[in-house]
């Protein structure tokens, strides 16, 4: 006699075969249980009968159909000490198990060599990251050293800059000469002239002080001594500003290679090509 | 009726185990001969025609896999299939969490048993069948019927039967049992 408990308990494993799974057990064991569950198993199915009845959409029947196609069937399982079927069930072609079987063999095969070889593929992936990820940082701090060498290169060509502005302004100095005048004659010592020459620029220029006016119908006369010319080469008439000042800038008529020394002569007016009068002033 | 019925079973039993064997045209006519039971349940179950499809779908796919397990000893074939895709529908509302909205369709549904279509019922047994259970429920007291409908059609423990109704579970435990006695009683009765 099976107790109410334990019918309640079997209705519950009938109605969700999850619960209570040791009554499969049981069952196996007591023959009494096993047939109520059989009974009650029918009745339940039986209830279906109660729901209102729907056909369901013909296109179902096809998908349906399609689908059981596409799958694999489970092997028979025959429970111990029951006899077989006395069916015998069609058989299917012997080849289209083994078809299966390589088929599935070879997806899995494939599968493999495709899980390999996506799993190469990220671990290369993964590589090619670090050694990238190690290049930006390379090329980061070269980078900041590059930006460094270019501040220092810039302060240099400063530096650079300012040292070439030193040395034109020294080389300019350098090609400049001063020269002071001597007088020559007695009337002249209280006199004195100085000249600034720029041989670059061939081009020079001579203050005067406390010279006399040159008599009627003559002209000073300024002239460069150059070893490379037989005569003295003439800068041109000097004239005489009020209170026997003067500020003339002078051009040689020819260039100037060396500019030895520089005399002042007394010319007709207007000057003369080649020195013919005394010579009133002269210095290096 | 009862040899037509065993006859039914008899038919239904070896298209079965000649699905077990890969037979399509045998599976295929098991369909025919099932679907409309089943869609009926697991559209009651799921109150949703396309969850419907797909129960079924997914519930023969599980008979066509697995027909080998069917026991001949142990049931019809027809009631094995209806658990089955009860169950396949138990999962659906389980994972989807829609007991509760469906216990309450179902409740107020139960109230007023709606009218089988048999006219859909193509198969004659089938009407009969239809109409020996739907005799059988209605012998039953209103309270068995209800709470036997919410543990079958809505998936429900009796633990959950026992909250929604605000009953002691050790009385939804006797109404369910009693009720199904009681059918199976009838059913037996009525059959023989």
């Amino acid at each position: 006699m099976i107790g109410e408990d334990k019918q309640d308990q079997l209705i519950a494993h009938l109605l969700d075969p999850g619960a209570g799974r040791e009554l499969d057990a049981e069952m196996a064991a007591d023959a009494e249980l096993a047939s109520l569950a059989d009974e009650l198993r029918e009745t339940l199915g039986a209830l279906v009968h109660a729901a209102p009845l729907q056909k369901p959409p013909p296109r179902l029947r096809s998908r349906v159909l399609s689908a059981a196609r596409g799958e694999s069937i489970a092997p028979a399982f025959i429970l111990p000490g029951k006899p077989k079927p006395s069916h015998k069930p069609a058989r299917l072609p012997n080849w289209l198990p083994w078809s299966i079987a390589a088929g599935v063999a070879v997806a899995a095969v494939v599968q493999f060599s495709a899980r390999e070889h996506y799993r190469a593929e990220v671990v290369r992936l993964g590589a090619e990251l670090d050694a990238t990820r190690r290049d930006a940082a390379a090329l980061s701090e070269r980078n900041a050293g590059i930006e460094a060498e270019f501040r220092a290169l810039a302060g240099q060509a400063e530096q650079l800059k300012e040292q070439l502005a030193s040395v034109k302004s020294r080389d300019a100095l350098s090609e400049v000469r001063i020269a002071t005048l001597t007088a020559q004659v007695n009337a002249l010592t209280r006199a004195t002239a100085v000249i600034v020459w720029d041989a670059d620029q061939q081009r020079g220029i001579m203050k005067l002080a406390n010279l006399p006016k040159a008599e009627s119908g003559k002209d000073y006369q300024l002239w460069v001594i150059d070893p490379k010319y037989n005569a003295p080469v003439s800068a041109g008439v000097v004239t005489v500003g009020p209170g026997g000042t003067g500020y003339v800038s002078f051009s040689p008529e020819k260039p100037i290679s060396a500019a030895n020394k520089f005399a002042i002569s007394v010319e007709r007016t207007g000057g003369a090509p080649t020195p013919a009068g005394p010579i009133v002033f002269i210095g290096d | 009726m009862k040899e037509g019925a065993d006859a039914e079973r008899k038919l239904d039993a070896d298209l079965l185990l000649r699905t077990a064997a890969g037979d399509e045209a045998a599976f295929a006519q098991l369909y025919d001969r099932f679907s409309p039971g089943l869609y009926s349940l697991v559209l009651k179950m799921v109150r949703d025609e396309r969850e419907a499809e797909d129960v079924l779908q997914d519930g023969f796919s599980h008979i066509w896999r697995r027909a080998s397990t069917y026991d001949p000893a142990r049931s019809s074939a027809f009631t094995w299939a209806v658990m089955v895709l009860r169950n396949k529908a138990i999962d659906r509302l389980r994972v989807r969490q829609r007991i509760e909205r469906t216990v309450e369709k179902a409740t107020i549904e139960f109230s007023h048993f709606p009218e089988a279509d048999d006219a859909a019922a193509s198969e004659p047994i089938m009407r009969e069948q239809r109409a020996l259970v739907r005799d059988a429920l209605t012998q039953l007291p209103a309270e068995q019927r209800e709470a036997v409908e919410m543990a079958f059609f809505g998936g429900l423990t009796h633990e959950q039967i026992a909250e929604k109704l605000g009953t002691p579970l050790g009385t939804i435990k006797a109404r369910i049992r009693r009720g199904l006695f009681r059918l199976r009683d009838v059913l037996k009765e009525e059959a023989s």
